[in-house]
């Protein structure tokens, strides 16, 4: 046995020393590559998280445009505003009142505000309320009109869409 | 000029030569037989004493007062090998050559002095050894002798290839000729020697044969000659020896030059007595001791010292503890070597993973500056990238909610005008219901209303001019409504009988 390890001394010391430095080197490339693997991980995080805030971005940029033409969750000033168009179209407003326990079911931030109204006045004041009604931007239609024989007593169902919240 | 002594021994005597300069100035040979014609009984002593006795009458009878000799042995004493290794540095060759060359000798390296001279052959990556030993106890014994009579021997070396050397200092054998042979003999022995491309490749001692009269049979040294150079042949194929350099006496030379004709050889013969010009030598003796004594004009390759003193202190153990040693070294140079290596490829890696590393990092902080800037950074910047994505999922939906109502169908007053406007002859309305559906978009609207033209059939033609009217409107077309009769009826209003219809439309 020790004549083959004298023999071949240079042998197992050169197979050693070259397994020794293969194992260096393997340690510090994989060691190094470690490190740039830990960056890329980053580098692709930090790229979804690119796109996704330019994407909530432009959400959140869209959301605010469209906002506008909802009415606030605020009903007083529906009323207020509904009051105003009657007025202008030359209507006497006899009742106006909200319909409660109206919602539609899978909307998230939409919401229907519905106002019955009791108004007094003739075919063309209530065409006149229509056209303003048609023609405000808002979120605002006539969901319900009945005029019966007495024409000059409406009765009409405005809706308008709010929003539950306004900041997103 | 600086004078030497040359001292040449062989079996038959002693030569002496003393040379001022290249100049020979005196010359002697002193056979062994001529302590016998003193006639003192001789044959008693020991060879020392008989070597001390003929330096003292030699050194007598050439009157020199030198006290340093340059000496000389014929073949016969020697040991000449030529052998070739693979090319190695001095170093290695002084360690590798003495446990080699004991491969062609049937002795120990210890037990021999010896030099040797070199010839690389790079485009052959070898290296040509000319080896010249000497038994010890036999050089040993004979410079006891020397040093008995108060002689310093400077060198040792083979009186034949000194005087080879000499012969191609004089021209004698033109350095032209690369391979050659060599014959110089006496009446009592001879030596031959082969070169190959201007280096020895053979050398051999011969007892010249005899004839009956007791002269030297030139026929059977023609036939020795002759299966010495075919054995050349032999070895190296294909391989012409230019010229045969014959030197000896005049008159031997002569009978070989007649009788070697069959030799297949050029023959160039030298006597003796024409070698030297200004004067002449007593014999082949002499001439190699004064060869001897102008060691310092011969060329280098045919120069050897087997007294050298790195010979003698070379023993076998030492040379196995050298290459112990040089094997270490050889390991640390292998190792040293395999390690610069690995740095070299340690410190690529490094720099090529450095510098894959910084282009990573400037690469997320570019990425950060980006993020930086966005306006929703702050607000959302430390969230995770689940957090994020359900966000982005819920704006998605809310935009597409608030999409969907964009468009809510803004025609309620389109619709009535457009029933007023086409109201026809005898008609009016009694009621009107509108509703819409939860989706905003699909309307319903009831109409009922009254015709009075006091005839029912135009009545009826008034109710389906107006139903016909609406059909045809562009506002339902494109909304894609249609409308219906509900019913219609006679019925008697205030005395009066009209027509009652209620129309939908959807």
């Amino acid at each position: 046995m020790e004549n083959i390890l004298k023999k071949y001394k240079n042998f197992f010391l050169t197979v050693g020393t070259l397994f020794v430095l293969g194992f260096l080197l393997v340690r510090l490339y994989s060691f190094y590559e470690a490190r740039i693997s830990n960056y890329d991980r980053d580098i692709k995080e930090l790229r979804q998280k690119l796109e996704l805030l330019k994407s909530i971005s432009s959400y959140q940029s869209r959301f605010s445009q469209l906002k506008g033409n909802f009415l606030s969750s605020d009903s007083y000033t529906f009323i207020d505003l509904v009051n105003d168009y009657a007025q202008k179209a030359g209507l006497e407003v006899v009742s106006i009142e909200p319909k409660s326990g109206v919602s539609y079911q899978k909307e998230e931030i939409v919401s229907p505000l519905i106002l019955r109204l009791t108004l007094k006045g003739g075919f063309d004041n209530l065409l006149n309320l229509l056209r303003i009604v048609d023609k405000e931007k808002l979120k605002i239609t006539v969901s319900s009109l009945n005029i019966g024989e007495n024409i000059s007593l409406i009765t009409l169902e405005i809706l308008g869409l709010t929003l539950k919240e306004e900041e997103l | 000029m600086k004078k030497r002594l040359g001292i040449y021994l062989d079996s038959q005597g002693i030569a002496f030569a003393e040379a001022e300069g290249k100049d020979l100035s005196s010359s002697v040979f002193l056979s062994f037989s001529y302590l016998l014609e003193e006639g003192k009984d001789f044959s008693e002593l020991s060879s020392t004493l008989k070597i001390e006795a003929l330096l003292q009458r030699g050194l007598r009878e050439l009157r020199t007062e030198l006290k340093e000799a340059y000496l000389g042995f014929s073949e016969k004493e020697s040991i000449f090998r030529v052998l070739e290794l693979p090319y190695m540095n001095k170093k290695e060759l002084n360690l590798a050559l003495p446990l080699e060359i004991e491969k062609y000798m049937p002795f120990r390296i210890e037990e021999i002095f010896w030099d040797y001279q070199e010839r690389r052959v790079f485009r052959e990556k070898k290296i040509k050894i000319a080896f010249l030993g000497m038994k010890k106890t036999f050089l040993e014994e004979n410079l006891k002798a020397f040093s008995n009579v108060g002689v310093k021997v400077k060198s040792v070396d083979s009186g034949f290839f000194s005087l080879i050397g000499f012969l191609i200092l004089l021209g004698k054998i033109p350095k032209r000729y690369k391979d050659f042979a060599v014959f110089s003999f006496t009446r009592e022995e001879g030596e031959i020697a082969i070169f190959s491309e201007g280096f020895p490749y053979f050398s051999r001692y011969t007892k010249i044969p005899l004839t009956l009269e007791g002269e030297p049979d030139v026929k059977k040294i023609g036939k020795d000659l002759k299966m010495t150079l075919r054995y050349y042949q032999g070895e190296v194929k294909g391989k012409e020896l230019e010229k045969l350099f014959i030197l000896g006496e005049s008159s031997l030379v002569n009978k070989c030059e007649e009788e070697f004709q069959d030799l297949g050889i050029s023959l160039e013969s030298s006597p003796l007595e024409d070698v030297l010009k200004d004067r002449k030598v007593a014999n082949l003796s002499e001439l190699k001791a004064y060869s001897l004594a102008i060691r310092d004009y011969r060329a280098e390759f045919l120069k050897f010292n087997i007294l050298k003193e790195r010979r003698e202190v070379v023993l076998r153990e030492e040379v196995s503890e050298v290459l112990a040693s040089r094997e270490v070294l050889w390991n640390f140079k292998s190792l040293f070597f395999l390690l610069i290596i690995g740095v070299f490829i340690g410190g690529g890696i490094f720099f090529i993973q450095i510098s894959k590393e910084s282009s990573k990092v400037v690469e997320v902080k570019k990425i950060e500056e980006e993020l930086k800037v966005l306006p929703n950074f702050k607000e959302f910047g430390s969230l995770s990238l689940t957090t994020l994505k359900d966000k982005e999922s819920y704006l998605k939906k809310i935009i597409a909610e608030l999409r969907e109502y964009s468009d809510i169908p803004k025609d309620n007053s389109s619709l009535i005008e457009l029933l007023g406007r086409n109201i026809t002859e005898g008609m009016w309305f009694k009621s009107l219901n509108l509703k819409r559906e939860r989706n905003l978009r699909d309307l319903y609207l009831v109409l009922q209303g009254y015709i009075y033209l006091g005839d029912i059939q135009r009545e009826r033609n008034s109710l389906n001019k107006f139903i016909t009217k609406l059909k045809e409107s562009e506002f339902l077309k494109r909304r894609k409504m249609k409308v219906t009769l509900n019913s219609v009826r006679q019925q008697e209003l205030e005395g009066y009988k009209v027509t009652a219809f209620t129309i939908g439309i959807r």
